[in-house]
């Protein structure tokens, strides 16, 4: 009974964690549990979270993908540009916008997958193509711009009393967790990052796969590239870059919590709400916005030498 | 003339999960003595010698070298004159001899003219030939073991410890080694040899230890001991009770290969009968794993033809193998078959997942949970603990898991590749227990790759023998004869054994 519960604290404690958090911020700050600040929280998570998302099948099967920060700013200037300079109707807009992000995780992927060069190199190169390509479309300045209703929508109205990225988020999130834990497909790709020699030995199309993360996290990293400008009404070609590191952050501190040892969405779901929470909790506390960075960081460290003593984790 | 003893193994016992790989196990050592140690695969050989190199921690007994107890360590090991050689290198193959032997030793600045120096009065006084300047990587495999050799022997060892030294060596390689050991005797260093290969033992030892599963038969002078007698005390029970064969040969032909060539291999004729076991048996690197993984379509196939119950075969892709029914059980499983982390019932269900998902691609773990029950208790698999992980299992359970795993869907073919690797010796006859049901229930046929002679005379209808990447002989069973084999496994052509006599080498 007693191993029961060690066990259960092992798996959890990063949740416990979190849960830890939002009591503690609730007591030292009134503001904090209020229902509207929670939603607000949810909505400053929610683009990391959506890209976080993609980034967490990616390493589920074994890969790092770096091109998502660059790929969020590119994509969010194509739908600005397709919107605003080129006057081309919403729908149509966004389905370029996708397939160009599709289009761009097939890049990814045809590197790692069949030139056979390691993901952390390969995305760090087409990072640095797709913020380079952002900055020189634009001249580096930023689109400023009436965009439609339908489309400013997705980033600042409500559904039911809910903010839309926050509502997309949670799509995104089951879609990729019912992806990753309930089909045949998720049980193949946690194969692929466990023994890459073995998957292929029991005959399961890794080309196939290894090029799917790419493009499943380029289309996750251009759906928060849209909702971005969207929510902000404009097109930034530098944004988006913080989502590479928060959200490989949450991806690896939830990499600790329910399926120890492996990228799991509701782990990193959890990660990202302590990435949120801390960030939001100081912030009321009266902290400087500077030192969030700093604490967000030392719990990464923490939370993955934890896991990695449990030799947990394989990076 | 009574010695002291260099190292007292006194009453080791080394338990692992599901296994307990010594009982019990009591040797002296001797300086200037060469021993050698055999046994079968799991009976703790290595496991002995990892415990005394300071690798593996023992379970409970003593070990004391030189006076001293070893309180366990590598560094302590070494301290106390120990060296090891390990069946695989722990070299820097960009690096060369110099480089390797003094990594982590040299100065701020490295002085290799003067490691050379110290590295060549060594090899003037081994005997050991080996170009010390060559980036190990173009080095043979001979000459890497030599360099391992020259680095334990740098160390000033009181006693060198050698796991397989001739495992992947080449006949003229093996003499060279020898030579060497025996010069290493002879400047009083205590030499351990384990190995497989009981003419060697005759040829260098002075001593044998024979174990069997984890317990010490015996300590023999080699001038009281027969090759007969060290064979019967290094296997337990007679070969009958050992390999259960009792499958029924069909006559008609399920996989015919035809002038089959790869980068590695060239094979110009293979048949495989229903109901039958067909041996592969070569040396290691001889190039039966290359044929098995070409065949299986893992590796590239230059030509060849190939049918299957008479149709055309293209071994292009594992995933097209499997469609057929043709399945590998690889060598290596932990590395090559088996997802370590993930649950047993995960690894049975892995490679055929469809067969339980509906149009959505979702998997129903009902009726998973329930064939994976099904297929592991026909492998005789304690089924309660389904979602355990693999890793806690012993190997002869993981074997179990990777031969399930490939009895969820017609099978056809078995390419079975050292499948008996890290198994312990009762595991090993019920896996070819299960292996024969399975043959005669569902009509099979089995190319049954080993490294064990015995496994293979136990269980198969015919054996076809690799060497050098090509079948150099085939042998039906009323043929099989352990010199036949052996001898077509080892010699080139009409050679005979390396026998060079002891006076020889000294005189």
């Amino acid at each position: 009974m007693f191993k029961k519960f060690l066990h259960f604290l092992s798996n959890y404690s990063t949740f416990i964690a979190l849960v830890f958090l939002i009591v503690v911020f609730s007591l030292v700050s009134p503001m904090f549990s209020t229902s509207r600040n929670l939603l607000n929280v949810l909505r400053q998570i929610s683009l990391l979270t959506i890209t976080a998302a993609g980034l967490t099948i990616c390493r589920a099967a074994g890969e790092l993908d770096l091109s998502v920060g660059g790929l969020a700013g590119l994509t969010g200037i194509i739908i600005a540009k397709l919107l605003i300079h080129a006057n081309i109707p919403l729908g149509i807009a966004m389905t370029i916008t996708l397939l160009f992000g599709a289009g761009f995780g097939l890049l990814n992927g045809f590197l790692v997958a069949v030139v056979g060069i390691p993901s952390l190199i390969a995305t760090l190169g087409t990072l640095s193509v797709a913020s380079g390509a952002a900055l020189l479309v634009t001249e580096g300045k930023a689109i400023y711009a009436q965009f439609p209703k339908g489309f400013t929508f997705l980033g600042q109205g409500y559904l039911i009393g809910i903010p839309m990225p926050v509502v997309i988020m949670v799509v995104v999130v089951i879609l990729a967790y019912i992806l990753l834990e309930k089909t045949a497909v998720g049980r193949h790709l946690y194969a692929i990052g466990e023994n890459l020699l073995a998957a292929r030995l029991v005959g399961l199309p890794i080309t196939f796969y290894r090029v799917l993360i790419f493009v499943l996290s380029s289309v996750a990293a251009t759906i928060s590239g849209i909702v971005l400008v969207a929510r902000l009404g404009s097109g930034q070609p530098t944004a988006g870059g913080e989502y590479l590191l928060e959200g490989l952050g949450s991806v690896f501190i939830g990499m600790t919590v329910f399926k120890p040892g492996q990228a799991n969405v509701l782990g990193t779901l959890t990660g990202a709400l302590i990435v949120g929470t801390i960030a939001n909790g100081l912030l009321l506390m009266g902290f400087s916005p500077y030192i969030q960075d700093i604490i967000k960081g030392s719990i990464m460290i923490v939370a993955v030498i934890a896991a990695v003593y449990k030799e947990e984790i394989k990076i | 003339m009574q010695k002291e003893p260099i190292i007292k193994v006194i009453d080791l016992h080394k338990f692992y999960p599901g296994v307990e790989a010594l009982k019990g196990v009591s040797i002296d050592f001797y300086p200037g003595e060469i021993h050698a140690i055999v046994g079968e695969n799991g009976a703790g050989k290595s496991t002995l010698v990892e415990i005394i190199a300071g690798n593996v921690k023992p379970s409970s007994g003593k070990v004391i070298i030189a006076g001293q107890e070893f309180l366990g360590g590598i560094n302590e090991s070494i301290r106390l004159g120990v060296g090891i050689v390990h069946q695989d290198r722990h070299l820097v193959p960009s690096l060369n001899a110099i480089q390797n032997i003094f990594l982590g030793r040299e100065k701020f600045i490295p002085n290799d003219l003067k490691a050379a120096d110290e590295l060549k009065d060594i090899m003037n006084r081994t005997g050991i030939q080996v170009d010390i300047r060559r980036p190990v990587k173009k080095l043979g495999e001979g000459d890497k073991e030599l360099v391992e050799i020259l680095r334990v022997l740098w160390m000033k060892p009181k006693v060198m410890i050698l796991d397989e030294p001739t495992a992947v060596l080449g006949e003229r390689e093996t003499e060279v080694l020898f030579r060497i050991l025996r010069r290493c005797k002879q400047e009083g260093i205590a030499v351990i040899i384990i190995t497989h290969r009981l003419e060697e033992v005759f040829e260098v030892a002075d001593k044998v230890t024979v174990l069997r599963n984890g317990q010490k038969v015996a300590t023999k002078s080699i001038s009281e001991v027969s090759e007969r007698e060290l064979i019967s005390m290094m296997v337990e029970k007679t070969i009958e009770a050992r390999y259960p064969k009792k499958n029924i040969v069909q006559d008609n032909v399920l996989l015919e290969i035809r002038d089959f060539v790869t980068p590695e291999v060239q094979v110009d004729e293979i048949v495989l009968r229903q109901g039958e076991i067909v041996g592969l048996a070569g040396l290691v690197g001889s190039g039966r794993t290359e044929f098995l993984e070409a065949l299986y379509g893992h590796r590239q196939v230059l030509k060849g033809e190939v049918f299957l119950s008479g149709e055309r075969f293209k071994p292009s892709s594992p995933s097209s193998a499997i469609k057929r029914g043709v399945y590998l059980l690889p060598d290596n499983r932990n590395e090559k078959a088996l997802f370590m982390r993930f649950s047993t019932r995960y690894n049975s269900s892995i490679a055929f997942l469809k067969n339980f998902t509906n149009s959505l691609g979702l998997v129903n773990t009902k009726k998973e949970k329930k064939q994976v029950t099904s297929v592991l208790s026909s492998v005789r698999l304690d089924t309660a603990r389904l979602e355990d992980p693999v890793r806690n299992l012993s190997g002869g359970n993981r074997q179990k898991v990777v031969l399930g795993r490939w009895l969820m869907k017609s099978p056809r073919v078995y390419l079975l590749d050292e499948p008996t690797q890290g198994v312990d010796v009762g595991a090993k006859a019920e896996f070819f227990d299960i292996l024969c049901e399975l043959i005669n229930s569902l009509g099979i046929g089995v190319l049954l790759a080993s490294s064990d002679l015995m496994e293979l005379l136990g269980m198969c209808d015919r054996i076809y023998v690799f060497r050098k990447g090509r079948v150099v002989k085939e042998f039906s069973r009323r043929e099989f004869s352990t010199e036949g084999i052996l001898s077509s496994m080892l010699l080139s052509e009409q050679g005979s054994f390396v026998n060079t006599t002891k006076s020889e080498i000294l005189g």
